[in-house]
């Protein structure tokens, strides 16, 4: 099994290769002037002429690739031209919100998503049955964007439950501050005793967290339904009830088990998408994460930082795939990692 | 071997099945009678499509899809009808005083768990034992069936075993919980020839040891001979003759029985013709009227087109033909 | 085989066999009519499906009703004008009433009309993306599968760099890169799809290419683009189709997406992903103008996925309700 797990992991080096210097040509063809960037509006030719020196893009294009890819090598992903800050540390800066975002919406969609779909399988072609995919249907169509400004007008300016936007409440950053910490600020808070904080930032996650989610959930329930379907078909479940085991263990162990190998495919997959979502869900809560960064490194044509949210983002979807491969094969012996 | 004043452990009267398809209903099932008694094997033989794998899901009433219902008839168990029962009640009863064999073992064997864990399971559930005594017992029941290294087996998966093994694992559970009839749906079917041997060896001195008795489905007369004490034949859905074993392959007397027995390719220093059965297979979309066998009888006659001959007594056995070939008649004489 | 028409209830010594609701004196024979049906062809399935799966009927009609919808716009939009250049300074974010069943915008025009002349360019869109992206993704993926060796390898590759990155975040990148418009936008998003078309093609023609009809073609020497097209393409449409009926939704998804973000569509165009857009300035005021746009997109994605989850179950036979 390791000799496959470093043959995948190999593989996605590859790509992951392939994918920065797709990617470092793509920036390069931006039509604005990077050095000019990074002096701002103000600047004189001279000092945009010492800045480019500075930032080696007089260099050949070849050159200024290797010496990037020696840089990553070394864990240097460059300066961000618009923060001027190493982009590593921007990232550092920037994950954590995204990350407690994204976890959350997904555990939402997991636990949602699953039960719906077997309960859907198990009664199938009931009203309930109909409902459920009727409901699935509907949560895998909506778009993200409007879902989430929806919930606003429903629950910020109709029932005035839940805040309109950002991470926690401002006036309680100020008044119960936070001390530095993981970044996550659940965790955070919930370890240091700031209950006042912990009730702002579940607040605020309520919202972002069920707009993530809705997509997810929907897909799950769907693939759930589906492979459940089909492992109805199979003559082990026949088995199980000539042996007169009864109904629910046939479906939540026999059953499911068998189906959920199938699922989690797609399961990691919508992971991945939501990693689009939270794109369009920062956006809308302005909520202070990768997708924040990465929106405004595309609009000021920060190079830097684009190939470093690009490289980050695309390694962490070639370590899920992968991590979604062995996942199978724990789940099902008949795997053969080859 | 079946005493006429024997109660019979197993009756099916009259049973109808259908399959509802969107171009109609399909008339799978038009079984007139089928006695099993206690500690007997049953031979139920037929071609593809009689029915004969279908009558063995209903007797456990496991229907094959959603569409197939049945319309009529009872299937009595120690005098219970079956067909009757409450999901509650088959349940305790499957497994425990019904078990059945599947012909294909690779795809009855859930491939995510270890073979031990549903014979562990029937062993707990219908014998009310603690586990230490369940994995007790599971050893011992798998060296009945002649596994070798049982406590190794019982972790192992199923596509790490053999046809051969996993066959036997199916017969060890379906004789664990101790039922007094056991349905094996061509548990033969599926294996190499080699293996088919052992399986039937086994199968024969599970029966005298235990005294249980068997619903043995197949296609295959060689083994039907070796196996059965009683057999019956099924046609179109029915059943057109039931007689010891010896009888039928004697001197059968439905023209069916004797054309499928003329069929069986024998190695003989003359070379003939492999004899074949005219006519195709029934169209189960018609409403049944007359003989199913009818169009394709050598001796129909006008009676057999627009009645349906029921099972009456003949020799030691039942015949449902308005002409059953007497016995002694070479074939030449009787199907001229 | 002959057969008589004779009264079904008949039959000496047999028991009743009860049950049956009453059917009078059938014959026995199948009827012409269950003849006739057994040589009907894909028509009958598939009204046999819709009536089976009510969800998918569902579908189908929402998809017609938007076609439709679109196509009749000019007639269906109580000021057509208003989907384009009109503006009525009078009539500005004006709440929904009769006359305005879905409000007005900030420049007065009726946002009913605006919706109605949106999905013109939304099922456009759809249908040109999915199209650029099989054109893309097919012949590709084809010789992939077929000629395999190293040609295999880079093009799947390749295939795994643009997958190794979620659609929406590539489809943003590209049409920033390709400047904000309409069509970038849809170029974006079909360069985003093709992908997966490659990968479902590639499949088809490894497992097509064994087949005995394709050696029998090779063997005669018939020419390879000819056998691609003929004999591995044309029998791989299935999987294609109901993957892009799939898609639909998606796609439509994803460009309004792009739209929203001020990379797709432009004023005055009357994009739904736009009208969000300009409508989220306003929107805590003035509700309506972002929630009908919003609906217009989910019922039209609802549509095409009922409608692509009833092709992959029609498909499938292992699916069907047997």
């Amino acid at each position: 099994m390791w000799a496959y797990t470093l043959r995948r992991i190999a593989l996605g080096i590859v790509v992951l290769l392939g994918l920065t210097l797709v990617t470092f040509l793509i920036a390069r063809v931006v039509p604005s002037d990077p050095a000019a960037r990074w002096m701002g509006p103000r600047a004189t030719a001279e000092q945009i002429g010492a800045a480019r020196v500075k930032l080696g893009l007089d260099k050949p294009l070849y050159v200024q690739y290797l010496r990037y890819m020696a840089d990553m090598a070394r864990g240097d992903l460059g300066t961000s031209i618009r923060t001027h800050q190493p982009v590593r540390k921007d990232l550092a800066a920037m994950l954590p919100a995204t990350v407690e975002l994204v976890v959350v919406g997904m555990v939402l969609a997991v636990l949602v998503g699953i039960p719906l779909g077997v309960l859907s399988a198990m009664f199938r072609d009931s009203p309930m049955d109909h409902l459920g995919r009727v409901v699935s249907v509907t949560s895998v169509s909506l778009p993200t964007f409007w879902l989430a400004m929806i919930l606003q007008l429903v629950f910020f300016k109709s029932l005035g439950i839940l805040p309109l936007a950002d991470r926690v409440d401002s006036i309680i950053k100020l008044t119960y501050p936070l001390r530095p910490g993981t970044g996550f600020y659940l965790l955070d808070s919930l370890l240091q005793g700031n209950w006042p904080f912990f009730h702002s930032t579940l607040a605020h996650l309520m919202l972002p967290a069920v707009t993530l989610a809705a997509y997810p959930a929907g897909l799950v329930a769907r693939m759930i339904r589906s492979s459940m379907l089909e492992v109805y078909q199979e003559d082990y479940i026949r088995l199980g009830r000539a042996f007169g085991f009864s109904e629910s263990l046939i479906t939540f162990r026999y059953a499911l088990r068998n189906a959920l190998a199938p699922a989690l495919t797609v399961i990691a997959l919508t992971f991945a998408y939501s990693l689009g979502s939270t794109f369009l869900v920062e956006a809308v809560f302005n909520w202070p994460g990768m997708g924040k960064y990465a929106a405004d490194a595309v609009t000021t044509a920060d190079y830097p930082a684009i190939m470093g949210v690009t490289i980050f983002i695309a390694a962490l979807y070639v370590a899920l795939n992968i991590l979604v491969d062995i996942a199978q094969a724990v789940l099902d012996p008949r795997v053969q990692l080859s | 071997m079946a005493e006429p004043q024997r109660l019979p452990l197993l009756e099916i009267r009259n049973l109808s099945l259908e399959f509802a398809t969107p171009l109609g209903p399909v008339y799978a099932l038009n079984l007139g009678g089928l006695d099993l008694y206690p500690g007997e094997v049953l031979g139920l033989v037929g071609e593809s499509g009689s029915g004969k794998s279908l009558t063995a899901s209903t007797v456990l009433g496991l229907l094959p899809s959603r569409r197939a219902r049945v319309t009529s008839g009872q299937v009595l168990f120690d005098g219970r009808d079956l067909l009757r029962a409450t999901p509650a009640e088959l349940q305790h009863i499957r497994g425990r005083d019904i078990s059945m064999i599947f012909q294909d073992p690779m795809a009855a064997l859930n491939p995510v768990f270890p073979v031990g864990e549903p014979l562990l399971r029937i062993l707990r559930l219908h014998r009310g034992l603690r586990p230490a005594e369940a994995r007790h017992e599971a050893l011992r029941i798998l060296d009945e069936v002649q596994i070798p290294d049982p406590a190794a087996i019982l972790r192992r998966y199923p596509h790490e075993l053999s046809g051969g093994q996993r066959q036997r694992i199916m017969i060890a559970m379906a004789i664990a919980g101790g039922p007094r009839l056991l349905v094996a749906d061509e548990p033969t079917t599926a294996l190499d020839v080699t293996v088919q041997e052992q399986v039937i060896r086994l199968l024969q001195a599970l029966q005298r040891a235990h005294g249980t008795a068997v619903l043995f489905i197949t296609h295959n007369m060689g083994v039907v001979a070796r196996l059965a004490d009683r057999v019956a034949v099924m046609y179109g859905g029915d059943v057109v003759e039931v007689a010891p074993v010896a009888e039928l392959f004697s001197a059968p007397r439905h023209p069916y029985s004797r054309l499928l027995l003329d069929a069986i390719p024998r190695v003989s220093a003359r070379r003939e013709r492999l004899p074949a059965i005219g006519g195709e297979v029934p169209d189960l979309r018609r409403r049944p009227v007359g003989c199913a066998f009818a169009p394709r009888c050598p001796l129909v006659t006008a009676r057999c087109l627009s009645e349906r001959p029921s099972l009456s007594a003949a020799g030691a056995g039942q015949v449902a033909c308005f002409h059953p070939l007497a016995a002694g008649d070479s074939r030449t004489e009787a199907l001229a | 085989m002959t057969t008589t028409e004779v009264d079904d209830r008949g039959g000496g010594g047999r028991t009743d066999q009860g049950g049956r609701p009453g059917q009078g004196s059938r014959t026995d024979r199948p009827s012409e009519a269950q003849d006739q049906a057994t040589r009907r062809g894909s028509l009958f399935w598939v009204w046999h499906v819709l009536r089976q799966n009510p969800l998918t009927a569902l579908g189908a009609a929402m998809v017609l009703g938007l076609v439709l919808a679109a196509l009749l716009a000019p007639w269906l939009a109580p000021f057509p004008g208003d989907g384009g250049v009109d503006v009525h300074p009078k009539s500005q974010l004006l709440a929904p009433s009769l006359e305005h069943p879905f409000g007005t915008d900030e420049l007065g025009r009726d946002l009913f009309s605006r919706v109605v002349y949106g999905a013109r360019i939304s099922l456009f869109t759809g249908s040109l993306v999915i199209g650029l992206a099989l054109l893309i993704g097919i012949p590709l993926g084809a010789a992939a599968g077929y000629l395999g060796g190293f040609v295999d390898e880079v093009i799947m590759r390749f295939v795994d760099i643009v997958l190794s990155f979620p659609p929406l975040l590539l489809a943003t990148a590209l049409a920033a890169m390709l400047g904000s418009s309409l069509v970038n936008a849809m170029i974006a998003v079909a360069v985003a799809w093709w992908p997966w078309y490659a990968r479902i093609m590639r499949g088809q023609a490894v497992a097509l290419r064994e087949r005995g009809y394709v050696e029998a073609a090779r063997a005669g020497g018939v020419g390879t683009l000819r056998i691609l097209t003929r004999h591995i393409i044309a029998n791989s449409l299935p999987p294609l189709i109901v993957q892009a009926s799939m898609d639909f939704g998606s796609v439509i998804l994803t460009s309004a997406s792009l739209s929203f973000l001020g990379l797709g569509a432009q004023p005055p165009q009357p994009e739904w992903g736009l009208l969000i857009s300009t409508g989220r300035t306003f929107f805590l005021t003035n509700w309506w103008y972002v929630t009908f746009p919003g609906l217009a997109i989910l019922v039209t994605a609802v549509a095409f996925n009922l409608v692509g989850d009833g092709l992959r179950e029609y498909l499938d036979p292992r699916l069907r309700s047997v």
